[in-house]
């Protein structure tokens, strides 16, 4: 009872409109769970925390056991939102269908507690449609998944008038973690370099992952610049990506 | 004129931390630069190959700079921007003048559908355009976000070298978006390679229970990334491994590179 209060207290706390998350399942992906270690969690939450501070962002979030369900769905209101974990067309029992999701970390190497996309739509109830959301996990680039429309992000791509000023990347099937570290690197550096969010994903494609490996998704708007609002754009000595 | 002197200074600057005998560049319109053998395409020559005469008018070419790729290869690189700043068209040269990446800015996602022979024929028709060597071998090709993407996987002795090679990315309607070439440099291979079902039951002893494996582990040339983490920028030689499949207890898939020699683990990639 006392958890569901705290819960419900911590879900309603709306996050500053310059606030980003960076979460990342750790526990999963240990020796402990593998067999073999594994940095890529850290690497991938580091890349993101670095990207998105350098775009404005006063970013918090959580890597390993302290990302649960909980300090995820609380601060899930954010404008910019990353995640990396296990993810996949979870079942919903109320919407009765396949509709996305992840898992959280909470200290598990099997069985982690999923969020589900109606759940993170309750929590953002009232929040404007995210700036930027990175699923990095299998199947959430797929139209099956709700997770963008859980962000405020219709699942179109726009280019060129009435854009939206948001956009989402995920994984359509499954998403190998070395190939996710360099497309997301250069997603990254693109952004950081100016590029609008559409041609920092299309630098993305270029770099040497194995298509086999990773099927990156997008929606929104191609020439969504992800900023902080406080932040502006960065000084680029007169130039930017188109 | 700012920019060009200091471009010529970056330029004479690269030539010399080579340690070549600076000779005279070219003047405009040539070759940017011939020293010891160098020769970098300017930028506008490229872009005359890959956008319509209307669109090349106020385009303004950027100071060089000099960079290295996430393989480490030091590369040149040359940009231009149109009026307004906004970049158009990035292009990369190995040292010794060969391009190695093209990104254009802002194609546009119209729709098409494109069969996969017409992909490699639009991906091989840029290539030819742009003076750059027809890969061996066949492609692959794939559907991502409303880009195709056409990749040549470079091959040494019949082992696959994953990331390297040539990749092409196309618009639906076969626009070129961008291609990277890609060439890291290899380890010697170890003297005497391993039997695959010696490799296999050495993996067998990494995994945690209930994981499986696959019973054909393959080589390829991999970049290690046990240990240190997988080096950026660096000009890390990749190494001979057997690359061993399998799914941990639940279901995930992983994927174990061991050295094909002496069987140590040499990098871990899964799939969440």
């Amino acid at each position: 009872m006392v958890g569901a209060v705290l819960l419900a207290a911590a879900i309603t706390l709306a996050p500053p409109p310059d606030s980003a998350v960076v979460f990342a399942n750790r526990t999963a992906f240990a020796e402990e769970c593998t067999g073999a270690a594994n940095a890529l969690p850290d690497r991938l939450a580091r890349q993101a925390r670095t990207a998105f501070a350098e775009l404005g962002w006063e970013v918090g979030g959580a890597v390993g056991p302290a990302f649960t369900r909980r300090s995820a769905l609380s601060s899930a209101g954010v404008a910019a939102f990353y995640v990396h974990s296990h993810g996949d067309l979870y079942w919903d029992t109320t919407a009765n269908s396949r509709v996305g999701g992840f898992r959280a970390d909470a200290g598990l190497c099997l069985g982690a507690p999923i969020l589900l996309p109606s759940e993170i739509a309750s929590a953002r109830r009232g929040a404007a449609a995210a700036s930027l959301v990175y699923i990095s996990s299998c199947h959430n680039g797929e139209r099956a998944s709700r997770l963008p429309g859980a962000f405020g992000i219709a699942q179109r791509k726009v280019q060129g008038g009435n854009e939206p000023n948001s956009f989402y990347v995920s994984y359509v099937g499954t998403a190998w973690q070395g190939a996710a570290l360099r497309f997301e690197r250069a997603f990254w550096r693109a952004l950081l370099d100016g590029a609008t969010a559409g041609a920092a994903f299309d630098r993305a494609l270029l770099v040497t992952y194995d298509p086999a490996h990773l099927s990156p998704e997008w929606w929104g708007g191609y020439n969504h610049m992800p900023h902080a609002p406080a932040a502006g754009l960065p000084d680029l000595g007169g130039r930017r990506y188109v | 004129m700012s920019n060009v002197r200091w471009s010529l200074a970056l330029f004479a600057g690269f030539v010399a931390a080579c340690g070549s005998p600076g000779t005279a560049l070219a003047p405009s319109g040539e070759p940017l630069g011939e020293a010891a053998n160098l020769t970098v395409r300017p930028v506008f020559t490229i872009a005359a190959l890959l956008l319509e005469p209307t669109e090349l008018r106020g385009l303004v070419a950027q100071p060089y700079s000099v960079v290295r790729s996430e393989s480490g290869e030091q590369r040149i690189r040359q940009v231009l921007t149109s009026a307004d700043g906004g970049e158009t068209l990035r292009i990369e040269s190995a040292l010794d003048g060969s391009l190695r990446f093209i990104a254009k800015s802002g194609v546009t996602l119209e729709g098409g559908d494109m069969t996969t022979s017409v992909a490699v024929a639009r991906a091989l028709r840029h290539l030819v355009r742009l003076g750059l060597e027809i890969p061996p071998g066949g492609p692959t090709v794939s559907q991502v976000a409303a880009r195709t993407i056409v990749v040549w996987t470079r091959q040494v002795r019949g082992v696959p070298v994953p990331g390297d090679g040539t990749r092409v990315v196309l618009n639906g309607a076969g626009a070129l978006v961008g291609l990277a070439i890609e060439e890291s440099p290899l380890a010697a291979p170890p003297a005497r390679i391993a039997r695959a079902d010696v490799a296999l039951r050495a993996a067998t002893l990494l995994l945690p229970y209930g994981a499986t494996v696959e019973d054909a582990p393959d080589l390829a040339w991999v970049l290690p990334t046990e240990g240190a983490g997988e080096p950026v920028g660096q000009r890390v030689p990749r190494r001979l491994a057997w690359c061993v499949s399998g799914a941990l207890r639940d279901g995930g898939a992983f994927e174990l590179q061991l050295d094909a020699g002496s069987l140590a683990l040499l990098g871990w990639d899964g799939a969440p």
